[in-house]
């Protein structure tokens, strides 16, 4: 079990999917659950009379609707504004703890968690728990191309794949192929399977630990704080082409300082170029590792991760890459962030 | 709260987290010598804004560091590029040069 340590701030759950994908089913399913008690849910559509928030309106969960545009086209008021209402509302009424934004079929979800990200007081007042990516297996294979269908795949924290008993097997395994080949962090469920309940309980685990145990084995904790000669950085290539993954292993705690100016430096010089960074890794003076995850241009903040029963997990980065040379990325990261520098 | 990589959001945990003038300082240091390979002077202004030099005499007052960054590229013309041989062998060399 991995848990976010002394995080405060209100959970938000992110679910998204091209349109038609089941998102709407999918969360009316999820309404008659227990875990949905004490949630508010926004509903983002494109059209000005929201139809979802109906389908989805309850008497024992808190829905609002986002209408009047697609989410990604109303960052600069619209969903400011809505995000701020929300953190309002929690601070009078105290029945939810945890929002569900659903976004429209055709919202990026990196916009909407850019918009979070970058604005101080939000960013402070919100987490974004899970990003929750609906893939239909029947019609997935003609929206492939679609660059927000694309995009809502490398968001994703977790693919459920819906329609899974109308499809044929061999468009499920096409789909299925073309999930992990986008995103292969991603674990990849069936939505038909998949409790919300569930999805709640485990978020911290489905952005966590599949990244865990592909990472191969090493050392969790360095050896000592000592200086070394050179970091003992390792990469290996997982994909033979398209876009590239690779992991980079590192054995001796960091200084926050120099990483965080060296990941700065790389999202904002090559972050359109970035599908994906995602890994735990060791810090100078911290008592437990962090999270790091960063999406395109975006950082999320590094969350403080506490891991029970599994010490022996290695500090490491697993990236995936679009164009971009690992080679060259393994050696920035040892020449800028590498242990064995006292100074830069 | 300020933006995620400014030192005084380390992730440390709970009642570890350095002083914010010495994780401030630290990454003063660092930050300094990447904008050197631009030939930029970076200093810390009262731990809340970063100021740019040029040696032209130009100059930009700044405060996270996407706009650092940018601040960079606008005073020396070109972008920083971590991942250009000629930075990463600078980056090496000043290492080397401080064991």
């Amino acid at each position: 079990m991995i848990r976010p340590v002394g995080d405060l701030r209100l959970p938000v759950f992110i679910v998204t999917g091209y349109l038609g994908s089941g998102k709407t089913t999918f969360l009316r399913r999820a309404l008659d659950e227990a875990a949905f008690t004490r949630t508010l849910m926004l509903v983002n559509e494109a059209a000005a009379l929201g139809v979802d928030d109906h389908l989805l309106r309850n008497d024992t969960g808190a829905v609002a609707l986002l209408a009047n545009g697609c989410l990604c086209c109303r960052i600069d008021r619209g969903v400011k504004e809505e995000l701020h209402g929300v953190l309002a509302l929690h601070r009078t009424r105290k029945d939810f703890d945890r929002v569900i934004l659903e976004l429209s079929g055709l919202a990026d979800p990196l916009a909407v968690i850019a918009t979070i990200t970058s604005d101080p007081y939000l960013d402070g007042q919100l987490r974004i728990a899970l990003v929750v990516t609906l893939v239909d297996a029947v019609h997935a294979l003609e929206s492939l191309d679609a660059a927000e269908h694309r995009r809502q795949i490398e968001a994703a924290d977790v693919v459920l794949i819906t329609k899974t008993d109308m499809a044929a097997p061999n468009s499920l395994a096409a789909v299925d192929a073309h999930v992990a080949r986008v995103q292969p962090l991603a674990p990849r469920r069936p939505a038909v399977e998949t409790q919300f309940g569930w999805l709640v309980e485990q978020a911290a685990d489905l952005r966590a630990d599949r990244i865990a145990r592909g990472a191969g084995a090493g050392r969790w904790r360095g050896e000592s704080l000592g200086p070394a000669p050179r970091p003992p950085v390792v990469a290996f290539s997982c994909l033979p082409a398209g876009p590239e993954t690779f992991c980079l292993r590192v054995e001796q705690p960091l200084e926050w300082s120099r990483l965080a100016l060296w990941l700065s430096l790389l999202l904002h010089r090559h972050g359109d170029r970035i599908l994906r960074i995602k890994g735990f890794l060791t810090l100078k003076g911290a008592d437990a590792p962090v999270l790091i995850n960063c999406v395109r241009h975006i950082a999320y903040f590094p969350e403080h991760m506490e891991r029970e029963g599994d010490a022996e997990l290695p500090s490491f980065l697993v990236f995936i890459v679009d164009g971009l040379p690992g080679e060259r990325i393994v050696r920035s990261f040892a020449a800028c962030v590498g242990e064995g520098t006292a100074a830069w | 709260m300020g933006h995620w990589s400014s030192p005084g959001r380390h992730p440390a945990g709970r009642g570890r987290d350095p002083l914010p003038a010495v994780a401030r300082m630290a990454q003063a240091r660092a930050l300094a010598m990447i904008c050197a390979h631009a030939g930029i002077a970076v200093r810390d202004w009262m731990l809340t804004s970063w100021i740019l030099e040029d040696r032209a005499g130009g100059a930009l007052i700044v405060e996270t560091l996407p706009e650092v960054w940018d601040g960079v590229a606008r005073l020396s013309g070109r972008p920083v590029d971590p991942l250009d041989d000629a930075f990463i062998a600078h980056m090496e060399a000043g290492t080397a040069g401080t064991r």
